[in-house]
């Protein structure tokens, strides 16, 4: 049974040129590390995000490396200039080739 | 693998922070339960000693009665703040995933809890607060156990 894997972003909606948007995403995964151990001593293999970008318009503003010491649903907390209305794109991919995407727009006034 | 995708796009909290669904967290004293089961059996073996006094039932059971109160009130505000935020808070996923399960259809009734619970916001108020207890037939009875008499 594939796990859901939900995404919740949470920024303004609408900003004014140059304001501070702070971004908070979090995302549903388990982020199994790689070193846990079943019952019978079978080591639980690695299934982690590996990456997340942060597009505005197109271009990159954000990036971030996870590696396995990153817990379960792991929340990212960004922040960026608001310069033009548009489209912020999130993308994450991981390994067993996880990968998930959500946009949120923003006006810019 | 992509799943379902839910966005807030503006910076409110995602509806007023409410009892999740289907939880099994358990709010108050867990001895005060304990409390309930006690009280009876001492005030029994009392009163079969001495005389019959007449007793108020349910302040004898429930001794904390109103004064009961979530420790949520004892914390500083940043910490109510940091817990009120769905946004923020991870088990925002597990209260997501007890709405799909709600629907889901399981068991050899092959029913859904919402065919015979509708809606589990009106029906399933404080419920989870209540488990473990005590069931009819005197055993402890936890949460799960329920929803597998249920099954």
């Amino acid at each position: 049974m594939s796990k859901t894997s939900r995404t919740i972003v949470t920024m303004p909606a609408t900003a004014k040129k140059g304001e501070i948007l702070e971004v908070r995403i979090i995302v549903q995964h388990d982020m199994e590390s790689g070193f846990r151990h079943t019952e019978t001593g079978q080591r639980v293999p690695r299934d982690i995000i590996r990456d997340f970008r942060c597009t505005y318009n197109g271009a990159e503003v954000f990036r971030v490396e996870l590696h396995p010491a990153m817990g379960a649903n792991p929340l990212i907390v960004f922040t960026t200039v608001a310069t033009e209305s548009g489209t912020l794109e999130f993308k994450w991919s991981g390994d067993n080739d996880y990968a998930s995407s959500t946009t949120s727009s923003l006006t810019v006034t | 693998m992509p799943g379902s995708n839910e966005m807030s796009h503006s910076d409110q909290m995602l509806g007023s922070p409410t009892t999740p669904q289907g939880s099994t967290m358990l709010r108050g004293n867990a001895t005060a339960r304990l409390r309930q089961v006690f009280f009876p059996c001492l005030l029994g073996t009392l009163l079969s000693l001495g005389t019959l006094l007449p007793f108020n039932a349910s302040s004898q059971v429930d001794p904390v009665g109103s004064e009961r109160q979530s420790s949520y009130v004892l914390m500083s505000s940043d910490t109510k703040a940091m817990q009120d935020d769905p946004t923020l808070n991870p088990a925002t996923f597990a209260v997501l995933d007890g709405q799909v399960l709600w629907q889901e259809v399981a068991g050899k009734k092959n029913q859904s809890c919402s065919s015979c619970h509708g809606d589990a916001a009106v029906s399933m108020k404080g419920v989870a607060a209540s488990y473990p207890k005590v069931s009819a037939t005197g055993q402890l009875l936890n949460l799960e156990g329920r929803i597998n008499q249920c099954l």
